[in-house]
């Protein structure tokens, strides 16, 4: 049973982290190697957008405040669960760095004491995955409720969003262990550290075990909860890069918005 | 009406457009469209379609960039559908961005290994045949290629791209829009839609030339296939259709003091190769520079048309400018002779009448296009109201991407009520829009749209306003 235990979380998370970095790279690649372009030239989805800055800060602001995303006759389920889902994730993914290094190196690197590192943790957190959460719930509605947009010119046009009828089992599998994942992991953040101080170095004996290549499962072997979520979050990292989770690689290779338009030059007619 | 007889035949059906099909290419009309690119078709059977089609796709998926990411990012999010003009208007899912997507990415699924392990629940497809592929082709011709669902888009992810992918597979197993592929065989053989001839172009230029001379009292010397600075391309449905905007051209021309010829090898701006296939597109473009180095022409002037426009400033622009020749709209021309004094207007001459300035989609998603005609509008008119909708987010006319064709009238009429309620939600007499498929489609559903709504809507390009408010 402990071998079986050892090579789960012992050997297996590197495993993970291969295929979620070989698989990534040979994504982008795929992108990068497709080199056709529908009609031979690119054009853009951005008005008068010509220069390399303003390509840029396009590309940043739709990774990082989704503005494109209320649309413009207001669909504001998408814009607030992706803001809320994936801010929420992304702080949640820094605080994990907490159960990474240990407590030990994290006072004498960044003067973290361990009750400063418990109160951040449980706060903020806790927030972050409530935030992720509330997100994640809200696509979730939208994709299985068959919603109505109003698109408003004279009349109103009732639009219907089949969402449904274009989901498949692999957008539900994404959003299922997503689910599951974060619902531990505020589980363990609010309901066991808070009682349990001790928590998190039991997990970060194990994490920095794995970082410094001398694997020990034995700080987890009696959380079973902590267990299912790293097998969870195991599987989901092994998924990533083979599915549509690479969506956010995506805005760097996107051909209709990571290359500046030509520029029409209106200075010399004649 | 003239389309009366349409709306028997096809009825419009809310949730089910699949009557809409398009008309199909006859063999030798494909043929001859193949000999025109040097391509041999490599199926006949329907079996070898079947196959072909299969191949391509994946061959596609493969190498084309925004096949490839638009197949693997997409996460169905569902914001292309309430951006997409033809499924607000028609309520057929296939008849949507995502509709049409999964018809393909089904295809592509199957080739996959969750597709081999899943099947359906990964939404791959079972068995693709020829009733599959008439199901892809009808909806794949119903888009606008507005370019709408790919500014919804938070990826950026353009489904007409893909549409347009799709076509050109379609197109090379001998399956073509014959309105399109009608067009476009009259442009590789005349060098325009129109079938026009160098004497009726000359003819027309004649005639247009008397009536500005009756108008405006000026006698315009107008060069047709000389040398000259500067090459203008209207559009060959300017030369008997819309020949207010056509004036318009020659009159600003003369009087913002630009040498410019005409070429009866070039009496036309637009290109459906677009539509079609690339290859296609690539030849037409090709035409334009030959006969812009043929001319020694230094700057190309394209005409009101919004497709041309996305298609001249994307490709044959820097086709054009490896020889030293620049490419603007006319409008960029209007603009820059109204900051520069060079030209007077009386907007008095265009009247109290309420004109709407309405994007010509291919000019707002495509060719970066908005600004100048709103600034030469205000200059021209005495009032004016930017829809709600505007820029990126103009509607399309209905017409676009070969949906000008007769047998879909009915459901374009459909399409063509969102730009309707929209300018009469802002109260407007006039629909200004600047572009030569805009046009021909207003002239197809205004009677329709008027008689539906009770009300008495007008249109026109920007260049017959620039004409009318002209002071020479």
């Amino acid at each position: 049973m402990n071998e079986l235990y050892l090579v789960l979380y012992g050997y297996i998370p590197y495993a993970v982290v291969a295929i979620f970095l070989v698989g990534i790279v040979y994504r982008m690649v795929t992108w990068v190697t497709a080199k056709g372009l529908v009609g031979l030239y690119n054009a853009n989805v951005c008005l008068y957008r010509d220069g390399w800055g303003s390509t840029t800060a396009e590309v940043l602001k739709r990774i990082f405040i989704f503005y494109t995303l209320p649309g413009r006759d207001r669909d504001w389920s998408l814009f607030i669960g992706s803001f809320l889902f994936h801010w929420g994730i992304w702080i949640a993914l820094i605080g994990h760095l907490g159960v990474i290094i240990p407590g030990t190196y994290l006072e004498k690197w960044f003067g973290l004491t361990p009750s400063l590192h418990q109160m951040i943790a449980l706060y903020v957190g806790g927030t972050a995955g409530t935030i992720a959460l509330i997100g994640l719930l809200i696509l979730i509605a939208r994709r299985i409720t068959g919603r109505t947009i109003t698109v408003r010119v004279m009349n109103e046009y009732k639009v219907r969003i089949p969402l449904r009828m274009f989901s498949f089992l692999d957008d539900y599998f994404a959003v299922a262990i997503l689910l599951a994942i974060i619902v531990l992991g505020l589980y363990q953040t609010l309901g066991i550290t808070p009682y349990n101080p001790a928590y998190v170095d039991v997990i970060s004996k194990w994490m920095w075990s794995l970082v410094t290549l001398h694997p020990s499962i034995e700080p987890i072997m009696s959380y079973p909860i902590l267990q299912v979520h790293a097998l969870l979050a195991m599987i989901f990292i092994a998924y990533f890069p083979w599915s549509k989770m690479m969506h956010p690689f995506s805005f760097l290779f996107m051909p209709t918005i990571a290359r500046p338009a030509i520029k029409v030059k209106t200075t010399e007619m004649g | 009406m003239s389309f009366d007889k349409v709306f028997k035949e096809r009825p419009f059906k809310w949730g089910d457009v699949s009557n809409f099909m398009h008309y199909l290419a006859d063999e030798k009309l494909v043929s001859r469209l193949h000999e025109a690119i040097k391509f041999k078709q490599p199926v006949a059977t329907d079996e070898e379609k079947v196959e072909y089609f299969r191949r391509r796709l994946l061959e596609e998926y493969e190498n084309n960039k925004n096949v490839r990411m638009a197949v693997d990012v997409c996460v169905h999010c569902g914001q292309c559908l309430n951006a997409c003009p033809t499924y607000i208007t028609t309520g057929d899912p296939y008849n949507s961005p995502l509709g049409r997507a999964e018809l393909i990415r089904a295809v592509i699924k199957a080739d996959k290994v969750s597709g081999k392990l899943f099947g359906k629940a990964v939404g791959a497809v079972r068995k693709i045949d020829m009733d599959y592929i008439r199901k892809v082709y009808t909806y794949y011709w119903l888009c606008l290629i507005c370019r709408r669902c790919g500014y919804a888009c938070p990826f950026g992810v353009e489904q007409t791209d893909v549409t347009r992918v799709v076509r050109g597979i379609l197109y090379e197993m001998g399956m073509a829009s014959r309105f399109t592929a009608l067009t476009v065989d009259a442009h590789w053989k005349s060098g325009n839609n129109m079938n026009l001839t160098p004497g009726a172009v000359k003819s027309i230029i004649d005639f247009v030339v008397k009536e500005i001379k009756q108008e405006k009292g000026i006698e315009l010397k107008v060069k047709i296939d000389e040398p000259a600075y500067a090459l203008l391309l209207p559009s060959s449905a300017d030369y008997f259709m819309n020949m207010e905007t056509l004036k318009g051209y020659l009159l600003f021309l003369y009087a913002a003091g630009i040498d410019y010829t005409l070429s009866t090898r070039a009496a036309e701006t637009a290109n459906f190769g677009l539509f079609l296939h690339p290859k296609h597109l690539q030849g037409l473009a090709e035409k334009y520079v030959s006969v812009a180095r043929e001319l020694g022409v230094k700057l190309v002037i394209a005409g009101e048309c919004g497709h041309a426009w996305r298609a001249h400033k994307n490709y044959t622009l820097p086709r054009l400018r490896e020889y030293g020749i620049e490419l603007v709209h006319i409008h960029h021309l209007v603009a820059k002779a109204i900051r520069e004094g060079k030209i007077k207007l009386n907007p008095e001459a265009n009247g109290n009448i309420i004109y709407t300035y309405q994007d010509p989609c291919q000019y707002a998603r495509g060719g970066d296009l908005t600004e100048e005609p709103r600034f030469i509008l205000s200059h021209v008119a005495k009032r004016w109201v930017d829809p709600e909708h505007n820029r990126s987010w103009t509607w399309c006319c209905g017409g676009q991407g070969g949906n000008l064709t007769d047998e879909v009238v009915p459901l374009v009429t459909q399409y063509a009520r969102l730009w309707y309620e929209e300018a009469l939600r802002k109260d407007a007499q006039w629909v200004i829009r600047p572009c030569s498929i805009c046009k021909a489609q207003l002239s197809h559903v205004i009677p329709y749209l008027n008689k539906m709504y009770g009300k008495e809507i007008k249109y026109s390009g920007l260049m017959d306003l620039v004409y009318r408010a002209l002071v020479i």
